[in-house]
C-alpha cells in the first residue's frame, strides 16, 4: 500500500520528500545566502569572505595533502580512541545499571546529572596536566561521548519487552538464546542512537580541546585562522571539519547497518 | 478421555501475594477448556503453571502424565495475551525463532514455518513484518507460532481480547476449525462470557483472587459451532449461569 501511495505522488513531491535530495537543498540554500549575503557587501569581509576566496583556500588545504592528512589524521586518532573507550565503557556500565531495577533507580540519576555537566570545563585542569597532546582530549572525549551511550544503553536493556523474553523462555529458549536472540536485537536500536550522540560528542570535544591547546588537528587550524582573522581559511577549514564529521558518521551508519544485519540474521 | 492437564490443589504466589487458592481442574485430551473470572483472579497465572513459567508453592501440575518443572515447549505452546511476536523478525521468522529455540536444525524450519503460516491463511504474507500486518493476522502468525512445534497442547492466554467482537467471533471460530482438525488440547484463558461459551467444551468459572474453582460447566452446543448458536436458548441459559457465578456477590464491584 505504502508503495503504491509513494509511485501516485507528483513527481515535484517525490523529489522535494526525496532523504538524499533533502542535503542538496540544504547546501544550495546555504550556498545562495553566503553569496546573497557576501556580494551585497552588507557583511564586512573579514566576517563573511566570498565564496572564491573559500574555494581558493581550500584548493590549497587540498594542494598540500601533508598538512591536510597530519590534522586530520590527528584528530580522526584522537576521536576514534575517545570514541573507543566511550562505546566500550558506555555500553558495558548501561547494561549493568539497566540489568536490574534496584540498580538502575540508583544510578540512572548519577547518570543523567553528570551527563548534565559540561565535561568541556575539565579541560584547562586536564590541560595543565597532561599537555597539549592528545591525552587530555581523548580523556575529556570519552567522557563527554561515554555518558549518553551509558543512558541510551541503560534505557534500551529497560525497554526490553518482558513480554518477548517470557515468550522465548515458554519456546524452551535457554538464557544465552534468548539473549542473542531476544534482548541483543531488541537493544541495538537504542545503543546505536546513544552511540551516534556519543559520537558527535567526541567530535565537538576533542575540536574544542584542540582550539585550547594543540600541536596539531583540525582544531587548530580552525583557531589558528580565526585569531589571525584569515576569515576564507577558517571557512575552508570548516568545511573540511565538516567532511570529516559526516564521514565519521557515515562510517557508523555502516557499521550500524551490518551489525543489525549480522545480528538478525 | 484421558487428561492431558491436571491441577490438582494448586497455590500459585507472586511474592506475598496468593494467585490461587487449591485450583483443581483437568483439561481432557482434544477438548477445549476456558477459564474465565474477574481481572486478577489467577487465571493467567494458571496458565503460566502449566507451562512450566511459574512454579507452584503447593500442590501440582502434570502434563501429559508428568510433573510440570519447566517449560515443555514440545508438548505445551502459548499463545499470549500481547502475542509476544518478535517486531524485527518478518511473520515467517517469528514461526521460525519457535522451531530454533526447540532445536529443529536449519534447513527444516523454513519449510514448516511456511506450512503453519498456510494452516492459518498467511503464508502470502510470510515476509511481512507484524508492524505491516493487521491485528487478525498478527494474531494468526502467534498462532502459526504456536502451531509449528507440533505442541499437542496449547494455553491462550486472552489473545483475541484487542479485537472488535466481529473479528473476535470470526477468528475465533476459524482458529476452532483448526485446532479440531490438529486434534489439539487448548486452555483458553478469556474475559469474555459469549467467547467462552461459544469456544469451549467446557468452561472453568473462577471464584476472585485468591482463585479457586467456582464450577465447571459443560457445554453441550453440537460441533462445529456457527454464529446462529449465539441466539439459541441453550447458549442464553450457559452465558447467564456464568453471569450469575462471576457477579453472584459483587454486583457493585468493578470487573
Amino acid at each position: 500500500m505504502s508503495t503504491a501511495a509513494r509511485t501516485a505522488t507528483p513527481l515535484a513531491r517525490r523529489i522535494l520528500a526525496s532523504p538524499s535530495m533533502v542535503y542538496i537543498y540544504v547546501v544550495l540554500a546555504i550556498l545562495t545566502i553566503w553569496v546573497v549575503l557576501s556580494s551585497l557587501g552588507s557583511v564586512p569581509p573579514v566576517l563573511l569572505p566570498t565564496l572564491g576566496e573559500t574555494l581558493q583556500q581550500l584548493a590549497a588545504i587540498v594542494s598540500d595533502p601533508e598538512t591536510l592528512f597530519a590534522n586530520v589524521g590527528a584528530t580522526a586518532a584522537e576521536v576514534t580512541l575517545a570514541f573507543a573507550f566511550a562505546a566500550v565503557a558506555g555500553v558495558a556500565l548501561g547494561v549493568v545499571v539497566g540489568s536490574r531495577t534496584d540498580y538502575s533507580r540508583a544510578y540512572e540519576p548519577l547518570l543523567a546529572n553528570l551527563n548534565a555537566i559540561p565535561i568541556v570545563l575539565l579541560y584547562p585542569l586536564l590541560l595543565g596536566a597532561m599537555g597539549s597532546g592528545g591525552e587530555a582530549k581523548v580523556v575529556i572525549g570519552a567522557i563527554s561521548a561515554g555518558l549518553p551511550i551509558a543512558i541510551a544503553t541503560h534505557w534500551a536493556v529497560r525497554g526490553v519487552d518482558r513480554d518477548l523474553v517470557v515468550a522465548a523462555r515458554s519456546m524452551g529458549a535457554r538464557r544465552l538464546s534468548t539473549v542473542r536472540s531476544v534482548t541483543l536485537p531488541a537493544v541495538l536500536p537504542g545503543v546505536f542512537s546513544g552511540l551516534r550522540t556519543g559520537l558527535s560528542l567526541a567530535i565537538v570535544t576533542v575540536v574544542a580541546g584542540e582550539f585550547l591547546s594543540a600541536t596539531v588537528g583540525l582544531g587548530l587550524q580552525l583557531a589558528r585562522a580565526g585569531e589571525s582573522f584569515q576569515t576564507a581559511a577558517l571557512f575552508a577549514w570548516l568545511i573540511v571539519t565538516a567532511v570529516f564529521t559526516a564521514v565519521m558518521i557515515g562510517l557508523l551508519s555502516v557499521i550500524q547497518t551490518l551489525v543489525i544485519r549480522k545480528v538478525n540474521a | 478421555m484421558t487428561a492431558s492437564v491436571v491441577l490438582d490443589e494448586v497455590e500459585l504466589f507472586y511474592g506475598d501475594l496468593r494467585a490461587t487458592q487449591q485450583l483443581t481442574f483437568d483439561a481432557r485430551a482434544g477438548e477445549l477448556l476456558s477459564i474465565v473470572g474477574a481481572s486478577g483472579c489467577g487465571k493467567s497465572s494458571a496458565l503460566r503453571a502449566i507451562g512450566g513459567l511459574l512454579e507452584p508453592r503447593h500442590g501440582k501440575v502434570v502434563v501429559n502424565g508428568r510433573a510440570v518443572e519447566g517449560p515443555r515447549p514440545s508438548e505445551v505452546a502459548f499463545l499470549f495475551q500481547h502475542l509476544a511476536l518478535y517486531p524485527w523478525r518478518s511473520a515467517v521468522r517469528n514461526v521460525e525463532i519457535a522451531l530454533e529455540f526447540a532445536g529443529v536444525p536449519r534447513g527444516e524450519r523454513r519449510p514448516r514455518a511456511l506450512a503453519a503460516l498456510r494452516t492459518v491463511g498467511m503464508d502470502e504474507f510470510a515476509l511481512h513484518h507484524p508492524a505491516e500486518l493487521s491485528g487478525g493476522m498478527r494474531q494468526r502468525v502467534a498462532l502459526a507460532r504456536a502451531l509449528a512445534s507440533d505442541a499437542g497442547i496449547l494455553l491462550f492466554d486472552e489473545p483475541f481480547a484487542a479485537l472488535d467482537e466481529y473479528s473476535r467471533m470470526q477468528l475465533g471460530i476459524e482458529v476452532l476449525r483448526v485446532l479440531e482438525a490438529e486434534q489439539k488440547t487448548v486452555v483458553f484463558v478469556t474475559h469474555s462470557l459469549s467467547e467462552a461459551v461459544y469456544l469451549s467444551d467446557r468452561i472453568v468459572a473462577m471464584t476472585p483472587r485468591p482463585g479457586a474453582v467456582a464450577e465447571i460447566i459443560e457445554v453441550a452446543l453440537p460441533h462445529p459451532r456457527h454464529p446462529d448458536m449465539m441466539r439459541s436458548p441453550e447458549f442464553h441459559a450457559l452465558t447467564d449461569r456464568l453471569t450469575e457465578l462471576l457477579f453472584a456477590d459483587r454486583t457493585s464491584e468493578r470487573a
